[in-house]
C-alpha cells in the first residue's frame, strides 16, 4: 500500500470527504518508488552530472525479476526516436534541432547497493519496436524481488540538457529541467511493467515516494523545485547545493534562473489546509504577480471545496522565460503558467493556464493515472474543472486577436486587443472546435500513446470536458461532483484507470436516483459516436377539420376557419448522429406559453402532436443545452418565421467595412 | 510653400473637392457590396430560422460560429468576429506591413489588385484635378466630372506601368523584411526577455513601414510627375519622383508622416467611438454601419489630401 503519512491529518480535518473515501477501489497495488540523488549542473557544458541511490519496494502480490526505467531524455538523441518521428508527424515545420540543441541521458553506473558488479542492462521499445529508441532501459535481476520487499540501486549518470523539447531544457540561462534523472517504470503486478517508451502526445506515470534531492548550481541561479528547500550549502567555489526533499510524490522537477524574481504569498481559506505559495517570476512581468497568486488561489479554492483538500501545504509556480516551451506543465508540488508581456485581464491568460496548471495538483498530482494510456482521467477531468473554476472566478474569456507578427518567424504576434463585447462561453473555453474538427479521429478508450499525435489533445482534453459538461448538465452539478469527488478521494495516492471512474460514476448515479451511466460511456469512451439533435420541421394547422366532414350522418363540406378557436400542431424532431442521449423539446407558441416534451432519443425521428389556442412560433431542441457534445447546435431550433436578416446584415457590415479597407491597403501599392 | 502649408493646402483641396471624396467612396463601397452579400447570404443561411439570431443581434455567438467558420470555404472563411469594430483597421494595417495582403485568399488577393486598378484610374482624375487647383493661373485642365473621368483614362497605363516597377521595390521590402526578421529571430535564440525582443521587433516594423511608405512617397511624386509634366516614361517619372525626394527629404517624407500621424489619431478615435457588437435593431446596425463607413470616408480623405499637398510641394519646388 501507498504511505498516506502527508495526507492523514489533512483527512482526519475533511471527514466529509474521508466519507467518500471509506469505500477503496479495487486498484492494483503497484509499488513505491524512493529517490535519493545528488545533482550538479555544468553551465558550460550544459549537463548535469547526478549520482545516488534509487529504492524500489514491491507492494504487489507478484515477484518480478526485472526493473524497468525510464530514460525520458534519451528521446530528444536524435530524430529516430518514437518520440521525434510522432513529433514530426504532428507538427508542420519548425526549426530543425542543431547540433547543441540535442539532449540524452546516459547511465555511467548501475549496481545493487553495497555490491560491486555493474548490473546488465538493455534498451527495449516495448511499444512500437522502434530498434533506434532509447527511453526504456531494462535491468535484468538475479534475485528477484518478492512482494513486500525492497530492492535499492546505486546510480551514477550523465544529462545533457537540450534546447527545450517537451517543455524540458536551456535557453540562454533559464533551465527548465523534468524528467532528468532515470526514473522506475510502474510495477503493475500480474499485468508485469508499465513503462512505455516516451511518446510525443503523451506524458508521464510513475510511483509515489519521497524525493531527496541535492542540486549544486552556480550562486548566482535562483532555484525552484519540487517539495521544500531543507537546506542551502555554499561550496565555497561559487555554487551552492539546495536540498529538496517532498514525500509522496511521484515526480521531481526543478527549474533555476538567475533572472527569476520570488514572490511569495499564502492561501489561507479554512477549513482548507493552508498553502504557502511561492512565484518564480520573470521581472517583465512584475505586474502580473497578484493575477498569478489569485488564480492559484481560484484553483485551491475551487478544486479543494469540489474535490478534496490540496495536502501538500506549498507550492511553486514558475512563470516561464519567454519562448521557453516549458510553460503550461504540470509537475508535483510545482508548475509552470506561462504569461506575455502584455496579457490584458479578461483575456483568459495567464488566469486560464494558472488554474489549469494549478488544478493539476489534484488530476494527476494527487491522483496519479497512467497519463501514457488514460491521458484524459487527468487532462479531460481537469480541463472540465479548470473552465468550470474560471468561469465561476471571472467570468468567461473575453475574445483577444494579437498584432505585430514579425514576418518570416515563428513568433507569436506581440501586441493584444480585447473585444470587450465578446465574451467566449465554457462550451467554446473546454474547446468544441478542436473537437468538432476531430470528433472521431480515436476512440477515446485507445491507450492513449496510440492515439493519432496530431489531433490527440482534441479527444483527450476537449472531448473528455465536453462529455463532462454534459453529465454536469444531465445529472445536476451536485451529483457530478459527488461523482468527481469520490473518485478523487477514492483514488488519491493511487493510480486509477478509466473503469474505476465509471464504477465510482455508476454508483453516485444510481444512488441519487439517476441511473446507471454505461449507456452514456459506451458512447463516448468506449466508441466515437458523434451526436447531433435538430428540428426537423413543425406545423400549426386550425384543429377543426377542412373538407366534407361527417355531421349528423351527412357529408358537409368545412372551410377553412378564417380565426381558428384552436391549432394542431405537429412537430418532428431528429437524431442526425449516431450518439444517442434523452433531449427535451420546447414548444413556444405565439401567446407565449410554452410546452416541454421528453424524448429518449432513441429513434432516429420522432414527432410530437399537440392542440392549443395559439400558433406554434418556434420550437427547441435540447433548450438547456444539457448536450454539450451537440456538434451542431443551429439546427436545434426552428422559427415559424425566418428571423436572421438583421443578424446577417449586422454582420455582412462588420465584415464589408474589413473589406472595404482591404481593398483600399491594396490600393495603397499604386 | 512648407509643410504646414501643404498640409493646409491639401484640405482646402478636399474642402473644395468633396466630390472625390464620394467618388472614391462610393466606387470602393460598390466593389465591397456584392461580397458583403454574399457574406451576408451565407450568414443568413447558417442561421437559417434557428434561434441563434437572437444571440448575433445581442451580440455574438462563438457557438454558431465554430459550426460556420467549420464549413465556410473561400471568401466566407475570412469572416471572424474580431474584424469588428477597431478589429477590421488592426488586421488590414497587420497585412500590409507584413505582407500578408499577398498570401492570403487568392480571391481576395485577386480582388485587391483588380481594385488597386480602379483606384489607379481614379488617381488620375483626382491628381488632375489637384495639378489643376494648383496651377490654376497657368495650366488649364478639365473641371468636369466627364473630366475626372477622361484624365484617368488618360493617365491608367503610365500608373499601372509604375506600379508594375514599384512592385519590384516592394517585394524587395517584404523580402527584406522577411530575411531581416528571420536573421533577427536568429540573434535572440536565447533571449529569455519577450520586452527586449518586442522593442527589436517594433523598431524592425518602423523601418518596413518606413520603406513601405518612403517607396509610396516616391511613388506618388512620379505620379504628380506624369500628371504635371506630362511624363510619358515611367523610368523617368519614377527617376523624377525619386530625384524630388532626395532633394527635398524634409518636406517630402515630413508630409506623408504628417499625413499618417492624423490617420493614427483618427485610428485612436475610432478604437474609443466604434460602436462594439450589440446592435440589436435596424437603427443601431444602420448608426454602426455609417460610423464605419465614416472612418473609411475619414481614411480616403487622408490619402487625398496627402496627394493633393504632395502635388502642391512638387509643383512648388520643381
Amino acid at each position: 500500500m501507498v504511505r498516506r503519512s502527508l495526507l492523514l491529518p489533512t483527512l482526519a480535518a475533511f471527514a466529509c470527504f474521508a466519507a467518500a473515501a471509506e469505500t477503496p477501489l479495487e486498484l492494483p497495488a503497484t509499488g513505491r518508488a524512493d529517490y535519493r540523488l545528488a545533482a550538479k549542473l555544468d553551465e558550460a557544458t550544459r549537463r548535469i552530472t547526478g549520482s545516488g541511490e534509487i529504492t524500489w519496494t514491491n507492494e504487489t502480490a507478484v515477484p518480478t525479476s526485472e526493473l524497468r526505467l525510464h530514460l525520458y531524455w534519451n528521446a530528444w538523441r536524435n530524430d529516430r526516436s518514437s518520440w521525434m518521428l510522432a513529433n514530426r508527424s504532428r507538427d508542420d515545420g519548425g526549426d530543425e534541432p542543431r547540433e547543441s540543441d540535442w539532449g540524452w541521458i546516459e547511465i555511467d553506473q548501475l549496481r545493487l547497493a553495497g555490491t560491486a558488479a555493474e548490473l546488465p542492462r538493455r534498451y527495449e521499445s516495448p511499444d512500437d519496436g522502434n530498434p533506434h529508441d532509447r527511453t526504456v532501459l531494462v535491468v535484468p535481476l538475479a534475485t528477484p524481488v518478492s512482494p513486500g520487499t525492497s530492492v535499492r540501486l546505486e546510480v551514477a549518470f550523465r544529462s545533457q540538457v537540450p534546447r527545450p523539447f517537451a517543455r524540458t531544457g536551456v535557453r540562454g540561462d533559464y533551465y527548465f529541467i523534468a524528467h532528468w534523472f532515470p526514473k522506475l517504470g510502474v510495477f503493475e503486478g500480474e499485468r508485469g511493467w508499465n513503462c512505455h517508451q516516451f511518446h510525443a502526445a503523451t506524458e508521464f506515470y510513475g510511483d509515489y515516494g519521497r524525493y531527496d534531492i541535492a542540486l549544486t548550481l552556480p550562486e548566482r541561479f535562483v532555484v525552484g523545485a519540487t517539495g521544500r528547500e531543507v537546506e542551502t550549502k555554499p561550496n565555497g567555489d561559487g555554487t551552492l547545493t539546495h536540498r529538496f526533499v517532498q514525500d509522496d510524490v511521484h515526480g521531481f522537477t526543478w527549474t533555476a534562473s538567475p533572472d527569476f524574481r520570488v514572490a511569495t504569498d499564502r492561501f489561507a481559506e479554512p477549513p482548507l489546509p493552508a498553502v504557502d505559495l511561492r512565484l518564480l517570476y520573470q521581472p517583465e512581468h512584475e505586474a502580473q504577480v497578484a493575477r498569478h497568486f489569485d488564480a492559484t488561489k481560484a484553483a485551491l479554492r475551487t478544486y479543494g471545496t469540489w474535490y478534496g483538500p490540496y495536502p501538500y501545504g506549498h507550492l511553486t509556480i514558475v512563470d516561464p522565460a519567454w519562448e521557453s516551451d516549458s510553460g503550461g506543465m504540470e509537475y508535483p508540488t510545482l508548475f509552470t503558467s506561462g504569461t506575455r508581456r502584455f496579457s490584458p485581464f479578461g483575456g483568459g491568460s495567464p488566469e486560464g493556464v494558472t488554474i489549469h496548471e494549478a488544478g493539476h495538483q489534484f488530476w494527476y498530482g494527487l491522483v496519479g493515472n497512467n497519463e501514457v494510456e488514460h491521458a484524459w482521467l487527468d487532462e479531460g477531468l481537469n480541463t472540465f474543472s479548470t473552465e468550470r473554476a474560471a468561469v465561476e472566478t471571472y467570468g468567461p474569456d473575453l475574445h483577444v486577436e494579437r498584432y505585430l507578427k514579425a514576418p518570416g518567424t515563428e513568433w507569436r504576434p506581440f501586441l493584444p486587443w480585447l473585444f470587450r463585447d465578446l465574451p467566449t462561453d465554457r462550451r467554446n473555453m473546454s474547446g468544441m472546435d478542436r473537437y468538432r474538427q476531430n470528433a472521431a479521429r480515436d476512440v477515446p478508450a485507445t491507450p492513449t500513446f496510440r492515439y493519432d499525435p496530431k489531433t490527440a489533445s482534441s479527444i483527450t482534453y476537449s472531448k473528455t470536458a465536453l462529455w463532462l459538461l454534459t453529465l454536469e448538465r444531465h445529472l445536476g452539478w451536485d451529483t457530478l461532483r459527488e461523482i468527481l469527488s469520490t473518485f478523487f478521494a477514492r483514488g488519491r495516492l493511487r493510480h486509477p484507470e478509466p473503469a474505476d471512474f465509471f464504477a465510482v460514476a455508476n454508483e453516485v448515479s444510481e444512488r441519487r436516483g439517476s441511473g446507471d451511466l454505461t449507456w452514456f460511456f459506451d458512447q463516448v469512451h468506449y466508441g466515437s459516436a458523434l451526436f447531433d439533435y435538430g428540428v426537423d420541421r413543425f406545423s400549426s394547422l386550425p384543429a377543426e377539420p377542412e373538407g366534407l366532414v361527417d355531421k349528423a350522418g351527412e357529408l358537409t363540406f368545412t372551410a377553412r376557419p378564417s380565426e381558428p378557436a384552436s391549432f394542431r400542431h405537429e412537430v418532428v424532431v431528429r437524431r442526425y448522429g449516431d450518439g444517442i442521449f434523452p433531449v427535451d423539446v420546447l414548444l413556444v407558441f405565439a401567446d407565449g406559453t410554452s410546452h416541454r416534451e421528453r424524448w429518449d432519443g432513441r429513434a432516429r425521428w420522432t414527432s410530437f402532436v399537440t392542440e392549443g389556442p395559439s400558433k406554434l412560433e418556434r420550437v427547441v431542441v435540447d433548450p438547456d443545452e444539457v448536450l454539450a457534445l451537440d456538434l451542431d447546435r443551429t439546427n436545434n431550433s426552428r422559427l415559424a418565421k425566418p428571423a436572421s436578416k438583421l443578424a446577417a446584415v449586422k454582420w455582412a457590415s462588420k465584415w464589408m467595412l474589413w473589406l472595404q479597407d482591404r481593398l483600399q491597403a491594396f490600393a495603397s501599392f499604386v | 510653400m512648407g509643410l504646414l502649408g501643404s498640409i493646409r493646402h491639401g484640405c482646402r483641396c478636399l474642402a473644395t473637392n468633396p466630390g472625390l471624396l464620394v467618388l472614391a467612396w462610393i466606387s470602393n463601397l460598390a466593389v465591397a457590396l456584392p461580397f458583403a452579400l454574399a457574406i451576408g447570404g451565407g450568414i443568413d443561411r447558417s442561421v437559417g430560422r434557428s434561434v441563434i439570431h437572437e444571440k448575433l443581434v445581442a451580440g455574438f455567438d462563438f457557438g454558431w460560429y465554430g459550426e460556420y467558420s467549420h464549413a465556410a470555404r473561400g471568401l466566407e472563411a475570412t469572416f471572424r468576429p474580431g474584424l469588428s469594430g477597431v478589429g477590421a483597421f488592426f488586421d488590414n494595417l497587420e497585412a500590409w506591413w507584413t505582407g500578408g495582403l499577398f498570401t492570403g485568399l487568392p480571391l481576395l488577393v485577386g480582388l485587391g489588385v483588380l481594385y488597386a486598378v480602379l483606384w489607379a484610374f481614379l488617381l488620375g482624375g483626382a491628381l488632375e484635378r489637384f495639378a489643376g487647383a494648383t496651377a490654376s493661373f497657368g495650366a488649364s485642365f478639365d473641371d468636369r466630372p466627364s473630366g475626372l473621368l477622361v484624365a484617368g483614362g488618360r493617365y491608367l497605363a503610365r500608373f499601372l506601368g509604375l506600379s508594375a516597377v514599384l512592385a519590384v521595390g516592394y517585394y524587395g521590402v517584404y523580402k527584406l523584411a522577411r530575411w531581416g526578421f528571420g536573421w533577427l529571430e536568429e540573434s535572440q535564440r536565447e533571449q529569455t526577455v519577450e520586452s527586449a525582443v518586442l522593442f527589436r521587433v517594433l523598431l524592425g516594423a518602423l523601418v518596413v513601414v518606413f520603406l513601405l511608405l518612403a517607396l509610396r512617397t516616391v511613388a506618388d511624386y512620379a505620379k504628380v510627375a506624369i500628371v504635371t509634366e506630362g511624363r510619358r516614361n515611367v523610368f523617368s517619372a519614377l527617376a523624377d519622383g525619386a530625384l524630388f525626394v532626395v532633394r527635398h527629404p524634409g518636406r517630402t517624407l515630413g508630409l506623408t508622416f504628417a499625413w499618417v500621424l492624423f490617420g493614427a489619431l483618427a485610428l485612436a478615435l475610432y478604437a474609443k467611438l466604434a460602436p462594439g457588437v450589440g446592435q440589436a435593431s435596424w437603427t443601431a446596425v444602420v448608426w454602426a454601419f455609417l460610423v464605419g463607413q465614416a472612418a473609411l470616408v475619414v481614411r480616403f480623405a487622408l490619402r487625398l489630401g496627402l496627394l493633393a499637398g504632395e502635388t502642391r510641394l512638387y509643383q512648388e519646388r520643381s
